[in-house]
């Protein structure tokens, strides 16, 4: 769930509900934020904002010893030592026990608390410059009770020894993070131990973005909030999140262009078909957007060469898969991907749509959720998930969906795992979202709402939404 | 009310012999069959949010001893099987048939989506009935015309278990789907081998069956997935349709 040099996905760390203070996020390569509210916390009152960075980017990163300045050895000892004491770190010890001055004369037990370097693939530090300890950000983690038990005398009682507790400001921090949810959460919102992706480490867990795109005169045009969370299920069987979103803009700022990309099930490296569909296929119509109009685009050109770029990918870098045909391809990385074409001239935004597989478009208006296309299994006795997905696509020419969504409305962009419960956007879900994504929420609750438990929905959960901004 | 947003579940159905034939520590294994799957069941959340199970026993006359329910329900109380009379797999699917028909219907009343549901057919001898009153019994529970959309359109996949006097000739023509993307198999107590090791193995075919769909279902496969011929517990063998027996 988290960068390595981040925070470790301690076992009680796993279900919101029961230790809902951190909420660990990307920003951006190597960047990540570990976002924490309602904490007695120094950093509060010296005027910190409640986010923390961590990473080689970012200040008091806990990837080498601030003594040496040299990246942490991990010795045979490290090794052999029980996974239970040296990976994680106890969540529910006293976060102020982490401030920095407190571990002075001792190496820097959160990265004993993190598996920074247990990871093959963790990067050791390039420079031996010496990371500026920055006080309260640098142990993020109170790891004190496993370095204690092994390098102090335990007390009387047998128990950790800790050091004196250090006098905290009184915190002026505020809010709250509880996990959302819809009718029964279900079993697996709170039983599900979340496993990491053993194949994918450097994939991660969930992602988000928040911005507002302005015009030449800096005046807002409309704002984005995009969210791709793990399901549930993948977490439990310790596999990677599959969906992926994409969003650029062209060069003139005169289109957005927007997808969200399911990789099916199936497919073992569909994540990477995802990430080809929604980021090379962004690239693409925003290069053909360059020298013609939306109402111009070649859709079934644009989505070949997506294939084909997927295609590539796979016979580059499957075993054995030179040559592969795409038939054979979409076995192993197939996805399906939906795109759109927002129109930034006008506050009316003038919106295209193209999908292989069933993500789905919506414009959430004022009275509700309009889907631009037929909603799933509305009327089957038996369910199927069978899905047409790139690369192999179906012979036909597809024509863009179209819509115009106005200031009050917003274009919402999802997976079949948003799409499936709100369905036909009229029970509970859908209730619940419209309420939710009326305005642009915070671009943090944005996550926790795509993320919202639902008994049995257990799919990775991804959604584009833009809301148009009003212009005078 | 929510119209169609509550999820997918996959319903399961264990229908059991209950002859005077299965007496003794046949019925004693079999009545340890839904505990070993609660057991799985409490402790894969995912699953447990998803999979439903219903029990019937068949002689004479079939019964629901367990109407399809969430097993992990508070008030569920697993039934203890007892013994009485013949043979009757006609009974069996007749009840089956109007089980899954009226538990499909009103969990699409209550929102659910359904996926094909699974029925494990566990028997030790040949049926009492005449031949062509369990096949047509048989054809009317699991055939469906999609094109005509004629038949049964919630027609089971059918996997049957067969211990001691069972037939396999018999129980071979009760493999339903034979075909298609994923043909069930039937599984058989092995030549060395015991009633009751065979029927505990078939606890633990069914349950890594149940493990096995709710992980594919992950992987977006629909209904149910059976163990390879090769993970077989022992005490049993497994044949499609199409295998022989000399």
């Amino acid at each position: 769930m988290s960068e390595p040099g981040g925070t470790s996905p301690h076992p009680d760390q796993r279900d919101p509900h029961r230790n809902p203070q951190t909420w660990p996020h990307d920003f951006g390569p190597g960047l990540q934020a570990t976002w924490r509210l309602a904490q007695p916390d120094t950093r509060a009152a010296q005027g910190l904002p409640g986010l923390e960075l961590h990473g080689p980017g970012a200040p008091g990163t806990d990837r080498r010893a601030p003594e040496t300045g040299q990246p942490r050895h991990v010795g045979p000892d490290d090794r052999t030592r029980p996974l239970d004491r040296l990976a994680y770190v106890d969540a529910s010890a006293p976060r102020h026990a982490a401030v920095a001055p407190v571990y002075d004369d001792h190496e820097p037990v959160v990265s004993r608390g993190t598996m920074v370097n247990d990871s093959p693939l963790a990067d050791p530090p390039k420079t031996t410059e010496r990371a500026a300890p920055i006080e309260g950000n640098a142990p993020t983690e109170p790891a004190a009770p496993i370095e204690f038990t092994e390098r102090a005398a335990p007390t009387e009682t047998g128990g950790p020894m800790l050091p004196p507790a250090v006098s905290v400001t009184p915190s002026e921090a505020m809010g709250a993070f509880t996990a959302y949810s819809v009718g029964d959460p279900g079993r697996a919102a709170s039983g599900v131990v979340p496993l990491p992706d053993r194949e994918n480490w450097h994939r991660r867990d969930s992602v988000f973005d928040g911005f507002t795109l302005v015009g030449p005169d800096t005046a807002p045009l409309a704002v984005l909030r995009a969210a791709s969370v793990r399901g549930l299920s993948h977490r439990s069987f310790g596999r990677t999140r599959q969906d992926e979103y994409g969003y650029q803009v062209t060069p003139d700022g005169r289109y957005l262009v927007l997808c969200v990309a399911d990789g099916i099930s199936a497919g073992s490296r569909s994540h990477q078909a995802a990430e080809v569909a929604a980021r090379t296929g962004v690239t693409l119509l925003v290069n053909e957007l360059t020298h013609r109009a939306p109402v111009d685009l070649d859709w079934d050109h644009t989505l070949r060469e997506v294939a084909g770029h997927i295609v590539a990918f796979a016979r580059k870098r499957l075993p054995s898969g030179e040559g592969m045909p795409a038939e054979e391809v979409v076995g192993w990385m197939g996805t399906t991907a939906t795109y759109a074409v927002v129109d930034l001239a006008d506050e009316v935004l003038d919106v295209y749509v193209v999908m292989v597989g069933d993500s789905s478009a919506w414009v959430l208006a004022e009275d509700g959720w309009h889907p631009m296309s037929a909603v799933k299994n509305a009327d089957a006795d038996i369910a199927t998930s069978a899905v047409e997905a790139l690369p192999k696509l179906a012979q036909r020419p597809r024509v863009p969906l179209r819509a115009r969504v106005r200031p009050g409305q917003a274009l919402v962009l999802m997976t079949d795992g948003v799409g499936d419960p709100l369905h036909a956007g009229t029970g509970a879900v859908g209730q619940f979202l419209a309420e939710a994504w009326r305005e642009p929420p915070h671009d943090v609750a944005f996550v926790g709402q795509v993320g919202f438990h639902r008994r049995t929905f257990d799919d990775d959960r991804t959604v584009v939404a833009v809301w148009p901004t009003a212009r005078s | 009310m929510d119209t169609s947003e509550q999820g997918k579940l996959l319903p399961f159905y264990v229908v059991i012999d209950v002859s005077y034939s299965m007496s003794g520590v046949k019925l004693d294994t079999a009545n340890q069959i839904m505990p070993a799957v609660l057991d799985a069941v409490a402790k894969a959340p995912i699953l447990a949010d998803k999979v439903r199970f219903s029990v019937i026993d068949f002689s004479d006359d079939a019964r629901v001893r367990l109407p399809l329910c969430d097993i992990l329900d508070d008030g569920v109380q697993l039934p203890s099987l007892t013994l009485r009379g013949g043979t009757s797999f006609v009974s069996a699917f007749r009840l089956l048939r109007t089980e899954i028909e009226s538990n499909v219907k009103q969990l699409k009343a209550d929102g659910f989506l359904v996926h094909r549901p699974a029925v494990f057919f566990i028997s030790d001898g040949v049926p009492t009935d005449q031949d062509s009153a369990w096949q047509s019994a048989f054809a009317d529970l699991t055939t469906f015309d999609k094109v005509s959309r004629t038949g049964f359109s919630m027609y089971p996949n059918f996997v049957p278990f067969g211990v001691d006097d069972a037939d396999p000739r018999t129980l071979q023509q009760l493999i339903h789907p034979t075909g298609g993307g994923k043909p069930m198999r039937m599984f058989l107590q092995s030549k060395d081998s015991d009633a009751a090791a065979a029927i505990a193995g078939m606890a633990e075919v069914l349950i890594s069956s149940v493990l096995a769909s709710g992980e594919s279902m992950t992987r977006g496969d629909s209904g149910i997935i059976l163990p390879s011929g090769d993970d077989l517990p022992p005490g049993l063998s497994s044949y499609t349709a199409d295998d022989d027996f000399v």
